[in-house]
């Protein structure tokens, strides 16, 4: 039996490869609806394959200021809008509503700027096509995040100034701070070195002194000496010149006293001569006497026995004692205080630029990704639609194929052939799941190469759920076989319901644009759970696990699908 | 061989087959005869084992299809009335696919089929693909598929239905051949003449009931030997339209289109009164046969109506 289910698989591979038409809806078709599709909704999810300048704006600017050129400037650089440059407001709203030139018309009314910089509200107006929804709202999302960005530009440009003007206070404050932390180190080092200077000068004064004070002994001493010497020499002259004076002095009254005597005993022999007369003769006068305690003999001049005692106590005298040198204390150095200088306040909160509020996406594996990123629109066309004409494939492919088998009696062949009808089902089944398989590869491949999708993190992961909506869709063609009995019933069928599951499964668009109640019916379809497991590998760049859960489901539906398909089909074709 | 026994299947309420019984043997060709809805396809499905019977037993080559479906279908090659090929395969991967399904090596299969393309005449076409074949081609090819893997049996559903001449004979020539080899052929066919070209014996089947069989002498001899005649007439001949010709009797007979009417004749030389009769009473005769008793005849004195005259089925 596993032989019959082998031929029939080789067999539907050779049917497949020879169906041009079926090949091209498996392969050409998608990739020419996925670029189509891609190309049309890039404009609405952003991302780096929307169009350039794709819609026109008409923008009169009465403002003529720098918020005015600011935005003239931003509108004119969004890579998806062009600039119609308009010369009133009038033309503004007719290039809109009449001449459908532009998708919106802007106005930046005049003092815009001046309002901006006075911290008043100003507000742009817009002359809208209400028919051009979408773009519109595209537009007014751009341009809102423009206005956002603006007023962020001014209120941090504001916030700038004020944060510089602190910064340059606060340097000064931290500079006139370091000053005085300076100037008191300085201080301190003076008086340190002043200090250590005095510390070690002293010596040096004191070394100085002594040896101004031997100098001015020595030179003491040798005037002295010299001095002394010339005093000695004169002494000792005048001594010598005293002494021969005082000698002949001494011989005089030594002579004198000899004189004395002889005087003495020359009046005494008068008045014995004078005998009577003796009395009448007058005394001589008095020779002053000799003090008793003369001694001629010891009358000499002594040396200069005092001038060496002198020469000796000068001597003592010039004896330097050890200089105490107490140089006064140096007043200490004066405490320059630190200067306190206190540190800027905190702002008042309630005086503070009101900061902005903005938006920072992050994926879910909290990267940041930039504001308004959006993401590439055939992350999500590719899988969908992929999706979608691996769907046709499958349920057009099993279903007709069965009719086809049928009608062309090969069926009925095959039963007479010892191949059962179990065999057949299971053969084709697999052949279109393969079949499947290869076709979201090459899909998902072709998506890769020429729009630069996203694989994911892990771009193997992509085969779970891709094998899983595979093997759903083919089980889900046996369905329709058994209800559709004919090509022609097969066809209308099948598309109701591919177009039904494609749809509200999200295919072709993010099924949150669906009501919640669809989403709740939605998670009865097998797209929904493909879609899911896509989302997440390839635009939420979640890990390869969370693709399990979607393609479980999804391999549930095909396990119930095709228990249901085989036993309407037995019924059918049996 | 091929044996049906007592074979009866309901669809409803209506009987498809109601004791349908016979056998054909090796080296035989047996041809089942009846007009569209007389019960032939189900006969040939009960006997491929695609459908059960209700009741009876059916067997091929000595297996019976109930207790041993796989053997007794391998013994057996279907042709079916529908051309049971793939379009988009060439007859090469057409002929290679039944040879293999039916457990043949991929060599053997290859020489068996350049063998019955060389047999059936499309040697030169087997790398092409059968959707650019004609019809007669097709139905040489799908006799060859069922004839892949040198079944005991063969059974041939229609084998003939839209085919030229040529085609036809190669047809013919190849179920020969098969029986030459000692095949058991189950022939259907409504086309009397070729029952009678090709068969060794018949069997007439009308309403789910074998209302005959034997050979086609047998079966004509049921009919008698008078002559016949069919007119087409431009107006319709009401019945009783004969009377006042000595000798013939009017059959019945419809054709689905224009008017047309059958006499059995006495002698030959009753037609010129015949003709201009009819002439008189259906304005103009456009056409008009004469021909010996054949099984369309005898199937019209068993069943009372011609081959060709009853809805499909």
């Amino acid at each position: 039996m596993l032989r019959a289910v082998w031929l029939t698989i080789g067999k539907e591979f050779l049917l497949i490869r020879r169906d041009r038409v079926g090949l091209f809806m498996l392969l050409v078709a998608p990739i020419a609806v996925i670029a189509a599709a891609g190309f049309s909704l890039a404009k609405i999810y952003g991302g780096r394959t929307a169009p350039r300048a794709e819609y026109s704006v008409a923008i009169f600017d009465e403002d003529h200021g720098a918020v005015g050129r600011s935005i003239l400037d931003a509108v004119e650089h969004q890579p998806d809008l062009s600039v119609i440059h308009s010369a009133s407001r009038p033309d503004a709203e007719r290039a809109v509503r009449e001449e459908k030139l532009a998708v919106v018309g802007i106005v930046i009314p005049a003092g815009t700027t001046d309002a901006i910089e006075h911290g008043r509200a100003a507000r742009l107006i817009l002359y809208t096509d209400p028919v051009k929804y979408l773009q519109t709202i595209k537009i007014e999302l751009s341009l809102s995040d423009l206005c956002r960005k603006i007023s962020a530009g001014a209120a941090a440009q504001a916030r700038s100034q004020t944060a510089d003007r602190t910064r340059d206070f606060t340097r000064q404050l931290d500079l006139a701070r370091e000053s005085a932390a300076q100037a008191s180190a300085e201080a301190a080092r003076l008086a340190k070195e002043a200090e250590a200077s005095r510390a070690a000068i002293a010596p040096k004064i004191r070394a100085h002194i002594e040896t101004a004070l031997t100098d001015a002994r020595d030179r003491t001493r040798l005037a002295l000496d010299t001095e002394l010497d010339r005093i000695q020499r004169k002494l000792d002259a005048d001594t010598a010149a005293q002494q021969a004076k005082l000698d002949e002095l001494k011989d005089y009254l030594t002579r004198l006293e000899i004189a004395h005597g002889q005087f003495e005993t020359w009046f005494g022999q008068l008045k014995q001569l004078a005998g009577s007369h003796a009395a009448d003769i007058p005394p001589p006068p008095a020779i002053p006497t000799l003090p008793a305690d003369l001694d001629l003999g010891g009358i000499k001049i002594a040396p200069a026995a005092e001038l060496k005692d002198a020469r000796a106590r000068l001597e003592s005298a010039l004896a330097i004692p050890p200089i105490d040198l107490n140089l006064p204390e140096l007043p200490p150095a004066p405490k320059i205080p630190l200067v306190n200088i206190p540190s800027i306040p905190a702002i008042n909160p309630s005086l503070a630029i009101p900061g902005t509020l903005g938006l920072t996406e992050v994926d879910l594996t909290g990267k940041e990704i930039g504001e308004f990123a959006g993401f590439n629109a055939f992350d999500l066309q590719v899988p969908g639609f992929a999706v979608t004409f691996l769907l046709i494939g499958m349920l057009m492919g099993v279903s007709l194929a069965l009719i086809d088998e049928h009608d062309w009696g090969t069926l009925e062949r095959l039963r007479s052939a010892s191949a059962p009808l179990w065999t057949t089902l299971t053969g084709k089944l697999l052949a279109r799941f393969v079949v499947g398989f290869i076709q979201m590869a090459v899909l998902f491949a072709a998506g890769y190469v020429l729009f630069g999708i996203s694989l994911g993190r892990t771009p193997a992961a992509l085969m779970l759920p891709a094998a899983a909506i595979a093997f759903a869709g083919a089980a889900f063609g046996l369905i329709v076989a058994g209800v559709g009995r004919t090509r022609d019933a097969v066809l209308p069928v099948g598309a109701i319901v591919i177009m039904t599951m494609a749809a509200i499964g999200g295919c072709w668009w993010p099924i949150d644009f669906e009501p919640a109640w669809m989403q709740q019916v939605a998670l009865a379809l097998p797209t929904t759970w493909a879609m899911r497991a896509f989302n997440d590998l390839m635009i939420r760049n979640l890990a390869a696990s969370s693709a399990i859960l979607p393609a479980a489901v999804n391999f549930g539906f095909g396990i119930i699908y095709s228990v249901i398909g085989v036993a309407i089909a037995r019924r059918r074709f049996a | 061989m091929i044996r049906a026994e007592d074979l009866r299947k309901r669809y409803g309420d209506r009987v498809a087959l109601d004791g349908v019984s016979f056998t054909v043997n090796a080296g035989e060709i047996v041809g089942l005869l009846g007009p569209n809805g007389a019960g032939k396809t189900t006969t040939l499905s009960i006997l491929s084992g695609v459908i059960a019977p209700d009741s009876g037993r059916a067997s091929i080559a000595k297996h019976d299809l109930a207790t041993e479906p796989r053997v007794a279908r391998r013994s057996l090659g279907l042709v079916p009335q529908s051309l049971a090929l793939y379009p988009t395969l060439t007859a090469l991967e057409n002929l290679m696919f039944w040879g293999r399904i039916q457990g043949m090596a991929s060599s053997d299969a290859l020489s068996r089929a350049r063998g019955l393309l060389e047999e059936v005449g499309l040697s030169d076409r087997a790398d092409d693909e059968v959707n650019e074949f004609s019809g007669g081609m097709m139905r040489r090819l799908n006799i060859a598929c069922g004839m892949m893997h040198f079944p005991a049996a063969i059974m041939l559903d229609e084998p003939t239905v839209g085919v030229d001449p040529q085609s036809r004979g190669r047809i013919f020539a190849v179920v020969e051949k098969a029986a030459q080899a000692g095949g058991a052929i189950l022939y259907s066919t409504h086309y009397m003449e070729e029952a009678e070209r090709l068969c060794n014996r018949i069997v007439l089947i009308d309403h789910g009931k074998i209302v005959a069989q034997g050979t086609d002498r047998e079966l004509i001899a049921l009919a008698g030997t008078e002559p016949r005649i069919e007119i087409m007439t431009k107006k319709a001949l009401p019945p009783g339209w004969s009377n006042g010709i000595i000798g013939v009797s009017e059959l019945p007979w419809e054709v689905v289109d224009g008017f047309a009417a059958a006499l059995s004749l006495h002698t030959l030389e009753q037609v010129p009164d015949v003709i201009r009769r009819a002439g008189e009473v259906g304005d103009e005769v456009v056409e008009f046969h004469v021909h010996r008793p054949n099984l369309q005849d005898a199937f019209l004195k068993l069943t009372g109506h011609a081959l060709r005259d009853a809805p499909s089925t």
